[in-house]
């Protein structure tokens, strides 16, 4: 026999777990609504049996809470912050698109393609009545109004193009300061796992929101390793392991992007580009998306000022003595479209004629005609043909951005499903363990009570015979 | 699978979000009345809509150049008009002055009239519209025909030669040409319609039968070449006439195939606005019924 008091001990080593158990579930309880938690589950073992020579059987003594398990799925989180990257990255794709979108600010009357109309409409009306000053001034503002419109879109996707910049080197400071954190709670939680029994779940949870918001930003793997650290990859460059956190840097040296990670630059397949998250979808769109608006944009501007320029220098102004041979545009490209300082101060000079007679508008025509030659793409498309194309081929990009976005959000949400179906805390679960532990509390300390009785019997009333 | 607290009010969020989208879609499509509203709503139809846009601005173009040429036209077959009929009065006295023998007072103040339709003629030649000169060519500033005066009577008169053409664009491959030069009206120098009226006075004056004679031949040649002339702008301004009414078919027809393209079908989207709106509140009503109770409601 195990001892007098062994039944107390027992009941005690019962009411202890129980009280535990109520412990976790107040604790899920409280944490219900809390992000990023891990429901945690009292497990509880029967301790270890005696055995009692002479007697059948082993005593059985009672029950521990051995561990708190937190329950997690490791691949769903692998999985989720896979698909955080993902999303990261397209929704900084879309974002982009939807603001260039707005820049171009197709189809309405605003936009480009109608300013290029008026100009070349306002040139016609110079044509039917050259001598005219006033149409002659409109056909002037008209080309300024154009000329603006170049330069004012392409600062605007010039603008954007730094506003990234600075964006993601805000992105490359938070990526170091959740290393560090992460860094941080590896240090803490290893230093608390080398204790036996202890569980650090709840520094644990916290580990895995900052990796949840790394994986965001961009594209990481996170190992865990023996020591119970997780370790952090950016491509194939270590950025945390275990305590120590190496520091991210980046920089356009050399007009191309650069990550470095502790002096070591992250090499993915292809370009950085691929980084993911949205430190990887903003430099595509720094880099590749906006410069191919860029590039469209000079590329247009920069034919129209040299056709028309051509057409401009082999006419006469009005009240040209001799041929004098001007410029209608100044400028090279979208950045620097302007109409010449010569028209803009006298627009009489606008070369309508071909060989100076007042009432020749024949330069001006032609002029006018040129949105009908086919200059573009390799003398296969008009002007404003290529600025459709360019226009079509934004709202493509658009709407593919979107799409994938809308994917990702389903996919996120599913995962999100899975992951709530095995850490999240369901109140009507943990309102019957409650109901489960009271009750086992409850019945624990009966047994104390009935032990006592027990025990007060035979101390009390043994050996008081004759007294 | 367990259906945890948060998983329900997330799957409640996402479904509430969504619903909320298509109702702010439908909303902007209604208000808006257009259904593209940026590229990415339909890529291909924006580039149809910015395609019928241009064209349809390219046909109010051409409209407004017809219309110019119409005007233009117009004056020029009034100064036609005005100068056949010249020729035929000057052909009236030449004949009236042929004919037996009239006292030389009569003569004179025949000779007198020439001398005024001649002035008359030109002073059509030298008409000018909307400030530019009908039939000066590219050189609107000047008067074409400036008239030599002996003892008040003119004598010689001379043309600008300038055959400039003034074009109006009336369509993507058509022009057409709205004016006349002098020399083309009256015919060059040495030969043109004014040295005949004065050969004519001169005629009358020197009672020369034979130039007389001559000189109503060569008034009936000019007759009826300005008449053709005056023929020619008039069918001009007739397929004037008949190009704009088909540009303004094709405007319509345009204008429809772009609101086919862009706009939004008030009817399908009033109704898409009112689902719209339905699923939104039965969502939210739904999604306060299972939100609530769990199990704590129901133990002591």
């Amino acid at each position: 026999m195990p001892g007098s008091f062994f039944g107390i001990e027992i009941g005690l080593r019962g009411l202890r777990a129980h009280q535990q158990a109520l412990d976790v579930v107040a604790h899920n309880v409280a944490n219900a609504s809390a992000p990023g938690y891990t429901r945690q589950e009292a497990r509880m073992q029967a301790t270890q049996s005696q055995s009692v020579p002479g007697q059948a059987g082993q005593f059985g003594s009672g029950v521990t809470v051995y561990e708190i398990q937190r329950m997690r799925d490791v691949f769903l989180d692998d999985q989720m912050r896979s698909e955080q990257a993902s999303y990261g990255k397209f929704n900084a794709l879309k974002k982009g698109l939807d603001e260039i979108q707005t820049f171009f600010n197709e189809p309405s009357d605003l936009g480009l393609g109608s300013v290029m109309d008026k100009f070349w409409a306002s040139l016609q009306d110079v044509a039917n009545n050259p001598e005219s000053d006033g149409f002659r001034r409109t056909a002037v503002q008209a080309g300024e109004a154009l000329a603006e419109a170049f330069r004012h879109t392409r600062k605007q996707l010039a603008d954007l193009q730094l506003s990234i910049t600075t964006t993601v080197r805000e992105q490359v400071s938070e990526m170091n300061l959740l290393a560090q954190q992460i860094a941080k709670a590896n240090s803490q939680i290893s230093e608390i796992g080398t204790i036996p029994g202890e569980q650090p779940n709840d520094l644990k949870d916290k580990r895995d929101l900052l990796i949840d918001r790394l994986a965001g930003l961009v594209k990481i793997n996170a190992t865990a390793d023996t020591t119970s650290s997780v370790s952090i990859t950016i491509g194939n460059v270590m950025l945390v392991a275990g305590a120590s956190a190496k520091e991210a840097v980046f920089s356009d040296a050399g007009g191309e992007p650069h990550l470095l990670v502790g002096g070591a630059e992250v090499i993915t397949p292809g370009s950085p580009g691929d980084l993911g998250g949205e430190s990887g979808g903003l430099l595509n769109l720094r880099d590749s998306i906006l410069p191919a608006y860029c590039g469209d944009l000079d590329t247009l501007a920069e034919k129209i000022v040299s056709e028309t320029n051509a057409l401009h220098r082999a006419g006469w102004g009005l009240g040209d003595a001799v041929h004098v041979e001007r410029d209608f545009f100044s400028g090279t490209d979208a950045r620097t479209i302007s109409v010449s300082a010569a028209l803009s101060s006298d627009p009489s000079k606008l070369a309508a004629s071909r060989n100076g007679l007042q009432g020749d508008g024949s330069v001006a025509l032609q002029m006018a005609r040129v949105k009908e030659n086919l200059v573009m793409r390799g003398a296969t498309a008009t002007f404003s043909d290529f600025l459709r194309g360019v226009v079509g081929r934004l709202g493509v990009q658009a709407q593919e951005a979107q799409r994938f976005v809308e994917n990702e959000t389903l996919l996120i949400k599913q995962i999100e499903n899975h992951r709530q179906d095995v850490q999240g805390v369901s109140i009507d679960e943990e309102m019957s363990n409650m109901v489960r532990f009271q009750h086992a509390y409850t019945a624990c300390a009966r047994i104390i009570t009935a032990f006592d009785e027990a025990l007060s019997t035979l101390i009390e009333r043994t050996g008081v015979v004759g007294r | 699978m367990r259906v945890t607290t948060n998983s329900l009010i997330s799957n409640l969020l996402y479904d509430l979000r969504e619903a909320a989208g298509r109702l702010e879609t439908s909303e902007r499509e209604l208000s808006s009345l257009k259904r593209i509203n940026k590229p990415s709503d339909d890529p291909v139809g924006t580039v149809n809509a910015l395609r019928l846009k241009a064209t349809l601005f390219d046909v109010d173009r051409y409209v407004a150049n017809i219309q110019d040429a119409q005007s233009w036209l117009n004056a020029t077959e009034g100064a036609l008009a005005s100068l056949a009929q010249v020729a035929t009065r000057a052909m009236d006295i030449a004949l009236r002055a042929g004919s037996g023998s009239l006292p030389e007072s009569s003569r004179d103040a025949l000779a007198r009239e020439v001398d005024q339709i001649t002035r008359e003629a030109v002073d059509v030649a030298n008409q000018s519209f909307g400030g530019r000169s009908l039939f000066a060519g590219y050189s609107t500033g000047v008067r074409p025909v400036t008239t030599t005066e002996v003892n008040g009577q003119v004598t010689a008169v001379a043309m600008h030669d300038d055959s400039g053409q003034m074009i109006r664009q009336i369509g993507p491959d058509s022009t057409m040409t709205i004016n006349y030069c002098v020399t083309g009206v009256a015919r060059g120098a040495g030969s043109s319609l004014f040295d005949a009226l004065i050969s004519l006075r001169q005629a009358i004056d020197a009672n020369d039968r034979a130039a007389l004679g001559n000189a109503v031949s060569v008034l009936e040649d000019h007759h009826s070449r300005l008449v053709g002339l005056e023929t020619e702008t008039g069918a001009k301004d007739s397929r004037l006439a008949t190009t704009k009414e088909r540009l303004d078919q094709m405007k319509l027809d345009l204008i429809a195939l772009l609101s086919q393209v862009q706009d939004t079908d008030v009817a399908e989207c009033t109704v898409r606005v009112q689902a719209a709106q339905n699923s939104y509140t039965t969502a939210l009503a739904v999604g306060a019924r299972i939100i609530m109770p769990t199990l704590v409601d129901f133990l002591k």
